[in-house]
């Protein structure tokens, strides 16, 4: 077996997510030899219960990201990537996610962020 | 936390499913073969993605099973750098905290990347954090179970198939994890959840 690219592409948490739910009817109905291929379906979509990724969909997660795209300062993908998976909170949650780029912002300018975050996270939640 | 991996392959069908089509035969051997198995450099493989050329199908003298060159993308599971990943703590010991994540278990926070000033419990095997506010100490448990954010600092791939030169006389040899993952909760957010979100 050959890796040709082990890094493709970067999925968010939905998508992974929905190809599983996908995949599962046919996963019931393998054999006993594919008992790992069951159990890792299975505690994959257990883990990604407990997020908002549930509750997605590609409209909310586009509106999302055309948000994003108004930040201050510019975001790199793999920041935006987390906004989805694990949209913050509050200023301390964004700050985590920003490292140290958030110094550069004022907390007028991080409130306002968190607010349109809150409004698509919200929508989430339809 | 997931990406895609390009892998390229020769998949051989037996006799015996070629009662089902080409397409879905492919997909069940490859989800057979690499789901929740760790990848050397890659990660560990969840689901097959799609299948991106499936080439011609050859057969062998003296085989009935035909062979064919397969290129697909698998889901595979590989934090990146710095990312931030919520988890449930399965255990501690003096040496730091194991955290689960349900369809991944190697991961590790050692004692140097936990809150600043943490101390372990021996009696009862739990991490405490002693939070001072105010000239007011509290203590922070990080109990079995509980949910809880950290950053990945780093990670270790290591070779796991056995070791020919081994001999008898040699102790079974240490548990080699073939994917660990090192985290670290030394910031303002991080740790257990419940922390944060009272305050």
């Amino acid at each position: 077996m050959e890796v040709k690219n082990p890094q493709t592409a970067f999925l968010s948490n939905y998508e992974v997510l929905s190809l599983i739910n996908e995949m599962k009817p046919t996963s019931f109905t393998v054999n006993q030899e594919a008992s790992q291929f069951a159990t890792i379906m299975y505690e994959t979509s257990h883990y990604l219960q407990d997020f908002p990724c549930i509750n997605q969909n590609p409209d909310k997660i586009h509106r999302l990201m055309t948000t994003l795209k108004d930040f201050p300062i510019p975001l790199t993908k793999l920041e935006k990537l987390m906004i989805c998976n694990n949209p913050p909170e509050s200023v301390l949650q964004l700050s985590l996610i920003l490292n140290e780029k958030k110094t550069h912002m004022t907390e007028c300018e991080s409130n306002k962020i968190l607010i349109n975050i809150k409004r698509h996270r919200l929508n989430f939640e339809d | 936390m997931f990406v895609l991996a390009k892998f390229q392959d020769v998949v051989k069908i037996n006799p015996s499913l070629y009662k089902n089509d080409l397409q879905s035969s492919i997909i069940d051997l490859l989800n057979k073969k690499l789901a929740n198995k760790v990848i050397l450099n890659v990660g560990l493989c969840i689901v097959l993605f799609d299948l991106l050329n499936v080439g011609d199908s050859f057969i062998f003298p003296g085989e009935g099973g035909h062979h064919t060159k397969i290129e697909y993308r698998f889901v595979v599971f590989r934090p990146f750098m710095n990312e931030l990943i919520t988890g449930k703590i399965k255990g501690c010991n003096e040496e730091g905290i194991q955290v689960t994540l349900s369809f991944f278990d190697d991961i590790q926070i050692p004692a140097s990347c936990l809150q600043h000033p943490s101390r372990f419990d021996e009696e009862e095997q739990v991490w405490i954090w002693e939070y001072e506010i105010e000239s007011e100490k509290h203590s922070l448990y990080m109990d079995i179970g509980q949910k809880i954010k950290f950053r990945v600092v780093s990670e270790s791939f290591m070779e796991t198939s056995p070791d020919i030169k081994t001999t008898e006389s040699k102790s079974v040899p240490e548990n080699k994890v073939p994917y660990l993952l090192i985290g670290s909760i030394n910031e303002p957010g991080l740790g257990v959840l419940e922390w944060w979100t009272g305050k």
